[in-house]
């Protein structure tokens, strides 16, 4: 695979890491197949209060016949095949990368609405993204709907930053450090050697500023000269690699790196 | 007809990304309109982590009633008991799903709570309150119990002096 000199070649990338985070996802629920049973806690007679409510009534008497414990395990194994076959593919420049990424789609689509509650940004980013390369993909020789999709994915990804920069400058608890701080002392989403290390007031305020300063200046990476450019993305990876170790957050690495080479396209074009 | 399709597929992405960016925006408004539209999940908000109630950690806990009234212990159960994150959690962490699907589920119930002014029988009837109850119904029935009352804790902290607090208190069932 070249460097994303152009915006086909970019989305070449995107799929990539876009199909390296769905391999890993779907495997992840695979491992989870004793919370599927009828007495875990994504298990069907509890996901069934909650499916069948929804908007879309019919889903949860469709779900309740397909998607138990064996159907739900069935549908994360097609998308961790599907995922490591479109890797495969892409990186040998195949030409079933359109199947293989409808597959990825669908089967986490449907996992999306079998577990309405447990779900996380990082899988609405990744449907987004494959969404956005399959329409890439179904129009191979359209250059325009390649730099829409490009320009697309850079864009949700960039507003997803401003968007946090944004609710975090708004509340006075994130500007003053003191709710990064709770958070990181929590058992879940916390990190106890980082919450040691943000106890000083100004310590958890520089950090919190730091990470509002990355996140409202993002889409001035769209006006940088390419070095520049490529520090901004390294500067995003080290970022999420932190929100990974500190939070546990792992899915979010893969779901906003898949957008990076869209954003190298777009800013260095 | 490619042209017509790689019009469309143009249109699409760019309405798609303003009502993105309208589902951001703040207000109730522009909140209902984004949860009206969220086909499929495909209209996010990416303000994480909103509100102080993302510094507690949340627990499941369920206990029995006897016939007479009086409650035993509280037993905890589901993904809250587990403690802290795995060490290579930034690479590999399944675990954490059902983590976040107790404080889905625990932030939907109050929230759902307060909008309905606190009214017993629309809390009762309310999804998150019905998967919380199967779930603890479950574990009730097989730990014998004739009766149970689930509840949400919500604990301060690892280095936290202070007590769970009950965050949610649910009616009395049986199993």
């Amino acid at each position: 695979m070249n460097w994303p000199t152009d915006p086909a070649r970019a989305l070449d990338w995107v799929q990539v890491v876009l199909a390296g985070g769905a391999a890993l996802t779907a495997a992840e629920l695979l491992a989870l197949r004793r919370e599927f049973r009828p007495e875990g806690f994504l298990g069907w007679p509890m996901a069934a209060r909650l499916v069948s409510q929804r908007r879309f009534p019919w889903a949860g008497s469709w779900m309740g016949a397909v998607m138990r414990e064996r159907g739900v395990q069935a549908v994360a194994a097609v998308r961790l095949a599907a995922g490591l076959g479109l890797l495969a593919a892409t990186l040998a420049g195949g030409t079933a990368a359109a199947a293989l990424l409808a597959v990825v789609l669908a089967a986490g689509l449907l996992l999306m609405q079998r577990v309405p509650y447990g779900m996380e940004g990082s899988d609405q980013l990744a449907a987004i993204t494959a969404i956005g390369l399959l329409l890439a993909r179904m129009f191979p020789d359209s250059g325009r709907l390649a730099v829409a999709v490009a320009w697309f994915l850079a864009l949700q990804a960039a507003l997803a930053y401003v968007t946090a920069g944004v609710v975090k400058l708004r509340n006075p608890a994130w500007r003053d450090g003191s709710l990064l701080r709770g958070v990181l002392g929590t058992e879940f989403y916390g990190h106890a050697a980082l919450a040691r290390l943000l106890q000083r007031p100004a310590a958890a305020r520089a950090a919190i500023w730091a990470v509002i300063a990355f996140e409202l200046s993002f889409p001035l990476v769209f006006f940088c000269p390419p070095p520049l450019v490529l520090a901004w993305l390294a500067a995003g990876l080290l970022f999420h690699g932190t929100l990974a170790v500190a939070m546990g957050l792992n899915a979010f690495v893969w779901a906003f790196a898949a957008a990076y080479p869209a954003i190298y396209w777009c800013a260095v074009r | 007809m490619s042209a017509i399709g790689e019009a469309v597929g143009i249109a699409a992405l760019a309405l798609w990304f303003a009502a993105t960016v309208a589902g951001q925006l703040p207000g109730e408004r522009w909140q209902q309109f984004r949860r009206r539209a969220n086909f499929l999940g495909l209209l996010p908000y990416w303000g994480f982590f909103t509100s102080r109630l993302a510094t507690k950690d949340y627990h499941l806990c369920w206990r029995p009633v006897a016939a007479d009234g009086v409650a035993g212990a509280w037993i905890e159960v589901g993904p809250g008991a587990r403690g802290e994150r795995p060490a290579f959690s930034a690479l590999w962490h399944p675990g954490r799903r059902p983590r976040k699907a107790l404080v889905d589920l625990a932030l939907a119930l109050v929230t759902f709570q307060q909008v309905q002014k606190f009214d017993p029988a629309l809390i009762r009837a309310c999804p998150p309150y019905l998967a919380l109850r199967e779930f603890c119904g479950r574990a009730a029935g097989a730990g014998g119990a004739a009766a149970f009352e689930f509840a949400v804790l919500a604990s301060h902290g690892r280095d936290s002096d202070r007590p769970r607090s009950v965050y949610f208190l649910s009616a009395r069932h049986a199993p």
